[in-house]
């Protein structure tokens, strides 16, 4: 049995956060039901697509985030689409919904009134900014998040503008999120018996990113001194990304292994027992920096950057071949580990899916289905579970509710 | 207030830095009680501090995180006042024992007895050398919930490379999609998201597994390998390269759809605006707010992929307007207009956030070694069970007399005992590194 099966989520999000959140569920077993306002969630037209040709069916990313779910459409801007959405309420452990604060309860769909409808649910509420405060209804995306949220004044270099992170990630990190408040909540339901609103913010979540952000916040507190753009720790020692013969490697020489590790990975073992060279200040000194790299960038540009990291890491140094998302794919670490699972889509075709992230007892994580054609399971959701017969089902179609 | 979802679960914490630490300090927001498994004789760098005791001429040559004491002095002890620790340290209980030595690994098994789970992100295989591997700890606790945080898994060519967060982001393909134009990888800067969101889905697994205990009546073993959460990150440019063999390269600050987008130069030194523009509506906003509303009718602008064309041109009318404005204004009157648009905040910035203030983010703390600050809160909010925030970060070992005597049951003379072989104590021996 997965460890979500049984836990039915009724899902009203859409482009990347909310769909990672339920993705998060649905691959361990929730009973995800996504529903679609009429012409789909807008991540199906993001792509990628293949060959570059749009279609609703055939985006990359509304691909890899909604494995797993079924698909209902229904308009919630009806009256009819507002009963049918209450009645599906009515036996749903969890909602979850990443609207704009405002709409939900616009429609009389906001926790106060699905709540008296069924008690025990959980409304877990997916917003830039939360539900409450002066920026609730400001407009924003993952990039101006990350800005606001304190992340990109220390991305990049000082002596450039500061840099965006990867596009989504802060969205799939409050997605992250989103499924741990989540499943916090199921356990209180489960031994409490109550439900509850979750307000997940993705400005808060951005704010208390343990990736630095956090940190550094309370680092300035405490002393006054500001995230910068400036190397993290400035020294001979490597930190960071060096070039090798063909691309990139991303090297943390940190301790226990530092200076005798180092030394004997670039065969400098001579220099070991050097007293010029034996502490943090004399690391931190840009002669002896330049010194350093003078016999460190050789030995780099004379290697691959996977046989940097096989050398390296023989020597116990955190060392990793920067890869893109092609080598990603192909690499023997992730063939090995039969990570990416190949699963045929009736638009699609036959695709890789990244697998677990995490497991439990060697499982847990399926990929029961590939993501829903939209609508799919119209048919069977509103006859089936509700009950409906196929003319009013034809009615439905016809008054555009569904 | 109703009890916390966590609070029949108590923890047993071996985590360091940063990923483990993070995940542990969810669950002790949502009421767990943490026993955090520490020692005298054996600093884990970045935990407590770079090295146990700097210099104050040490911190003063660190890096802003490394060298983050209180008022940049490292005082009588550091590994108290180290913010890095502190940041995630809420919540909390400290232990002291050191597993090296027999009398120290019967303690940690004698806690595995009383605790529901078991945490750790150490490099792979170190549990086992300790005798603190699964079979051994199931054997004690067969209903332990046991978390293990391998980076790359526990098997396959890799299991046994080891790495912090900017490793995993090389190996995910998540930093060659980050970068400068024209630029290799090597200005980048450094990234750390994987420490992030391994803390957020280890601690998400470990109550599911909790969820599947209850429901199976039988402890679990999770496994995160966090490498492999993060490559679930880059789900578009994966698909990418799988559907079309494309590698997509870093666009800076701009966006593949939307235009214009990028950071804007403010008034004053290093000041900056982030602008994200992706809809004709939102560019006439734009146009209103820079003193052009002629561009918004002039349709060589109209759409994302004419203004993609000439955003070079458009970059430097924003840039006109933005380097007259402070950034946060800029910012409010962008949103009145209905502009996406978020100041690139440094820390000061969020302590004087508006929002933030009036959500109650920050809490106020008093911590023996620190004094009284201001504590980043809380990720999210519920209703029902409102996350706590009433223990300060723990002092090395603070809570040694709780774990030994109440939990443990150990009488005055065994205490005693084990205070003077140096495993109970809140200090780092001197001379250890």
């Amino acid at each position: 049995m997965q460890p979500l099966a049984g836990l039915n989520v009724l899902d009203l999000t859409w482009h990347v956060a909310g769909p990672y959140a339920t993705k998060l569920m649905a691959d361990y077993g929730a009973n995800v039901l996504k529903i679609e306002r009429p012409g789909g969630d807008p991540a199906r037209r993001y792509g990628p697509f293949p060959n570059d040709v749009p279609h609703q069916e055939r985006s990359g990313t509304f691909l890899h985030l909604n494995t797993n779910k079924r698909s209902i459409t229904l308009n919630l801007q009806t009256a009819r689409g507002q009963d049918l959405f209450n009645e599906l309420a009515t036996d749903a452990d969890v909602i979850v919904e990443s609207f704009a604060p405002r709409v939900l309860p616009s429609m009389g769909l906001d926790y106060q009134a699905l709540s008296r409808i069924n008690p025990r649910m959980i409304m877990c509420s997916l917003s830039n900014f939360g539900q409450t405060g002066p920026y609730r209804d400001w407009k924003a995306t993952d990039f101006t998040l990350h800005a606001i949220g304190g992340q990109t004044v220390s991305t990049g270099v000082a002596e450039n503008q500061p840099l965006k992170g990867t596009d989504h990630l802060m969205e799939y990190q409050a997605g992250s999120m989103a499924a741990l408040a989540v499943m916090g909540a199921v356990l209180h339901q489960h031994w409490e018996g109550v439900g509850q609103q979750l307000d997940v913010a993705i400005y808060e979540v951005v704010q208390t990113s343990a990736d630095r952000r956090m940190t550094a916040l309370l680092g300035y507190e405490y002393n006054g001194k500001p995230s910068t753009r400036a190397p993290m720790l400035p020294t001979a020692l490597p930190l960071g990304y060096f070039p090798c013969k063909d691309g990139h490697a991303c090297m943390v020489v940190a301790p226990p292994a530092r200076w005798t590790r180092f030394m004997g990975l670039i065969g400098r073992e001579d220099l070991i027992d050097d007293p010029r060279f034996q502490s943090p200040e004399v690391w931190a000194s840009p002669e002896i920096k330049e010194e350093i790299d003078g016999m460190f960038y050789p030995w780099l540009l004379d290697r691959t950057k996977q046989q940097v990291m096989e050398e390296a890491q023989a020597a116990r140094i955190a060392t990793t071949a920067i890869s893109n998302p092609l080598e990603v794919l192909n690499d023997p670490h992730f063939r090995a580990r039969n990570f990416f699972r190949r699963a045929g889509h009736p638009e699609a075709g036959t695709l890789p899916y990244a697998g677990p992230s995490f497991s439990i007892e060697g499982g847990g994580w399926e990929l029961r289905s590939t993501a829903p054609l939209l609508g799919q399971h119209n048919r069977e959701v509103y006859t089936g579970r509700l009950g409906l017969s196929s003319l009013e089902l034809s009615q439905l179609r016809a008054e555009e509710v569904i | 207030m109703s009890r916390l979802p966590l609070s029949r679960i108590r923890v047993l914490d071996l985590t360091l830095i940063w990923a483990g630490p993070y995940a542990v300090m969810q669950l002790a927001d949502l009421g767990a009680e943490i026993i955090r498994v520490e020692s005298c004789q054996h600093h884990i760098t970045n935990t407590r501090g770079f090295v146990p005791a700097p210099t104050k001429e040490i911190v003063e040559s660190l890096g802003y995180l490394a060298g983050m004491y209180v008022d940049m002095d490292p005082g009588e002890r550091p590994w108290n006042r180290f913010g890095f620790f502190n940041s995630l340290g809420r919540n909390k209980l400290s232990m002291t024992t050191d597993m090296t030595r027999p009398e120290g690994l019967e303690t940690v098994l004698e806690l595995v007895k009383v605790c529901d789970v078991f945490i750790e992100n150490n490099s792979l295989g170190l549990m086992k050398r300790f005798g603190l591997d699964y079979e051994t700890v199931r054997r004690i606790n067969p209903a332990i919930v046991y978390v293990t945080m391998p980076l790359h898994g526990l098997d396959g060519p890799y299991a046994d490379y080891i790495g912090f967060g900017p490793n995993g982001e090389a190996m995910s393909g998540i930093l060659s999609l980050r970068g400068y134009e024209g630029e290799d990888v090597t200005t980048a800067g450094q990234g750390n998201h994987m420490d992030a969101v391994s803390g957020i889905v280890a601690a998400y697994a470990t109550m599911m597994a909790l969820y599947q205990r209850d429901r199976t009546g039988r402890g679990q073993f999770v496994e995160v390998s966090q490498v492999e959460h993060l490559v679930n990150q880059i789900g578009g440019p994966l698909m990418d390269a799988a559907m079309n063999g494309r590698v997509q390269a870093p666009t800076e600050n701009r966006d593949p759809v939307r235009a214009p987008q990028g950071t804007y130069r403010c008034q004053g030194e290093d000041r900056w605006i982030a602008i994200s523009v992706g809809t004709d509506e939102e560019w006439a906003g734009l146009c209103r707010v820079i003193g052009r509303s002629e561009l918004a009718d002039d349709v060589s602008y109209a759409g994302n992929l004419a203004r993609r064309r000439r955003h070079d041109e458009i970059d430097a009318l924003i840039t006109g307007w933005t380097s007259t404005q402070d950034a946060r204004a800029a910012m409010g009157l962008l949103q009145q207009h209905g502009v996406p648009a978020g100041m690139v905040a440094d820390d000061r910035d969020a302590l004087e956030d508006p929002q933030l203030a009036q959500r109650g983010f920050f809490h106020e703390m008093r911590q023996a070694d620190c004094g009284t600050h201001r504590y980043p809160g809380h990720s999210y909010q519920a209703s029902e069970t409102p996350l706590r925030f009433d223990l300060p970060p723990p002092l090395l070992g603070e809570h040694n007399d709780y774990v030994y005597r109440e939990l443990l049951g150990r009488d005055a003379a065994e205490i005693r005992r084990l205070t003077e072989l140096g495993h109970i104590g809140d200090r780092y021996v001197p001379g250890i590194r």
